[in-house]
């Protein structure tokens, strides 16, 4: 089944139903598009957004604030704190990684280098690229 | 006479056709679980925090000596590189001989809320050639950046100017950001409060960065449902939709402190264009990158507009550098039909050359 226009007798293309709705939904598309970028590309757009993210994130802070009080009160650690644990071994779990690294590259210095091209394992990288069609 | 009528019957059929088709796997549609993507096989080769390091399993016979990692974006997953059988880069490379790596991105937890450009530059990237070299033997990679992979790439090459990188290829990699469009206004300094957002959230949540990617163009998603909607009947249509609906839907949230220093200093002051970002002590002047460069950049993006990309040539200190502009937007340019036809091949072709 061919999806290309149908001729109608007279030579022009026939309107193909799927094709002129393609067309109009990329046609809505970019109008919107460009109907609404016009509108939040504007100053008074962004400083509305902005105002209205930072009410959002006071109102977040506040929460956050009320939240780690009540669970001071209780004796139990916030979200914070169970950061900071985290933080610090994530710091430590670094800090091995480095250690890995130092001795892998250690041990890569002292073992004899393979020669270019010799792979560890895998396919032999000997690929050349294709010569150009045509070249000399 | 008779042909029109011909002609008038046969689209008649075909509307039938395909009315019975929509309404028959309208109902696969909604009922389907989400689409199976990154399906080439690999191994994860180096885990570390936020950081994962894939290694494909090569599908060539003989391959080019110099590896090739592909740097993600950090907003996004990267089985874009990889979304579906026949639709993949990551594939095609393979076959075209490529030993390929990737470097993706997992969602930063809290306690990574600190990790900043240092990190991603002089820590994860080298760790990923570091592991590289251990793997393969060779001494040297080719890097191939994605949008703000690139970006990251771009600032690893000009702080290491004496290698072990052998050629960088940036896709749709912005530079000049005060070509970013809406962002810029939106992130006007005068109005938007980076170091508010930072310190409260910690983490900038992944809604916020997909609804920043939305806003810029809000009619695509229901443009995109219209458009699934009347491509039902194409099983390959609406397998390739499902698939980049899902990947645009994984949007990653960010590092605060990550989010702070893009903003500040490249959103507002725009260092990495006017070569005078400084990472660890180091200068990231894009003059210092000296490795051969290429630069794909997309007609119709409206992520990274042109303008945006276009300066990467101008300013990298290669003597080898090419610039491609080529069709399509700021994703089809690497996924997808079009992507197989236009960009595949050149990239393809410039790594082959400085592969050996």
């Amino acid at each position: 089944m061919s999806d290309k226009p149908q001729e109608k007798p007279t030579g022009k293309p026939a309107r193909n139903p799927d094709e002129s709705y393609r067309e109009m939904v990329t046609q809505w598309e970019r109008n919107f598009d460009s109907f609404a970028n016009q509108f939040m590309g504007t100053e008074s757009f962004s400083r509305g957004m902005n105002q209205a993210q930072d009410a959002q994130l006071a109102l977040r802070r506040t929460f956050q604030e009320f939240m780690g009080k009540s669970l001071e009160n209780m004796n139990m650690p916030s979200r914070e704190d169970l950061v900071k644990v985290a933080e610090s071994v994530q710091s430590v779990d670094r800090r091995l990684a480095r250690i890995e690294d130092m001795l892998s590259m250690m041990l890569s210095n002292a073992s004899p280098s393979p020669p270019p091209g010799a792979s560890r394992k895998g396919p032999p990288r000997t690929k050349q690229p294709p010569k150009p069609v045509g070249g000399a | 006479m008779a042909e029109f009528d011909a002609s008038i019957a046969a689209q008649v059929n075909r509307m039938v056709e395909r009315t019975i088709a929509r309404s028959m796997k309208g109902f696969d549609y909604i009922r389907a679980p989400a689409a199976a993507v990154g399906l080439t096989p690999k191994d994860v080769v180096l885990e570390r925090g936020t950081l994962r390091l894939y290694h494909y399993h090569p599908q060539a016979d003989e391959i080019y000596r110099v590896p090739v990692l592909l740097v993600m974006a950090t907003t996004n997953k990267a089985y874009v590189f990889d979304l579906a059988p026949g639709q993949s880069m990551v594939e095609y490379l393979l076959k075209r001989g490529f030993d390929v790596f990737v470097l993706d991105w997992e969602p930063p937890q809290q306690f990574e809320r600190n990790l900043d450009l240092s990190d991603y530059t002089q820590e994860f990237i080298p760790a990923c050639i570091r592991r590289i070299s251990e793997l393969t033997g060779e001494p040297d990679v080719s890097i191939v950046g994605y949008c703000m992979g690139g970006v990251l790439a771009c600032i690893y090459a000009a702080t290491h100017p004496d290698g072990p990188l052998k050629n960088l290829a940036c896709l749709t990699t912005p530079v000049d950001w005060h070509h970013m469009g809406l962002v810029r206004v939106w992130q006007d300094p005068r109005y938007f409060d980076v170091d508010r957002m930072v310190d409260t959230l910690g983490i900038v949540p992944a809604d916020f960065i997909l609804q920043s990617f939305e806003m810029q163009r809000p009619a695509s998603r229901v443009a995109g449902q219209l458009r699934v909607w009347e491509q039902m009947w194409n099983d390959e249509f609406v397998k390739s939709f499902r698939a980049f609906e899902r990947w645009g839907n994984e949007t990653l949230p960010l590092a605060g402190e990550y989010v702070r220093q893009m903003t500040k200093e490249l959103l507002w002051e725009n260092k990495l264009v006017n070569g005078t970002l400084v990472i660890d002590g180091k200068s990231a002047n894009l003059a210092n990158i000296r490795v051969p460069v290429l630069s794909v950049c997309a007609e119709h993006d409206h992520l990274a507009p042109y303008d945006s990309v276009k300066p990467l040539i101008e300013k990298a200190g290669s003597i080898d550098k090419r610039e491609l502009l080529l069709k399509g937007g700021h994703v089809s340019l690497i996924a997808g039909p079009n992507a197989v036809k236009r960009m595949w091949p050149q990239l393809d072709a410039w790594l082959a050359e400085r592969s050996v």
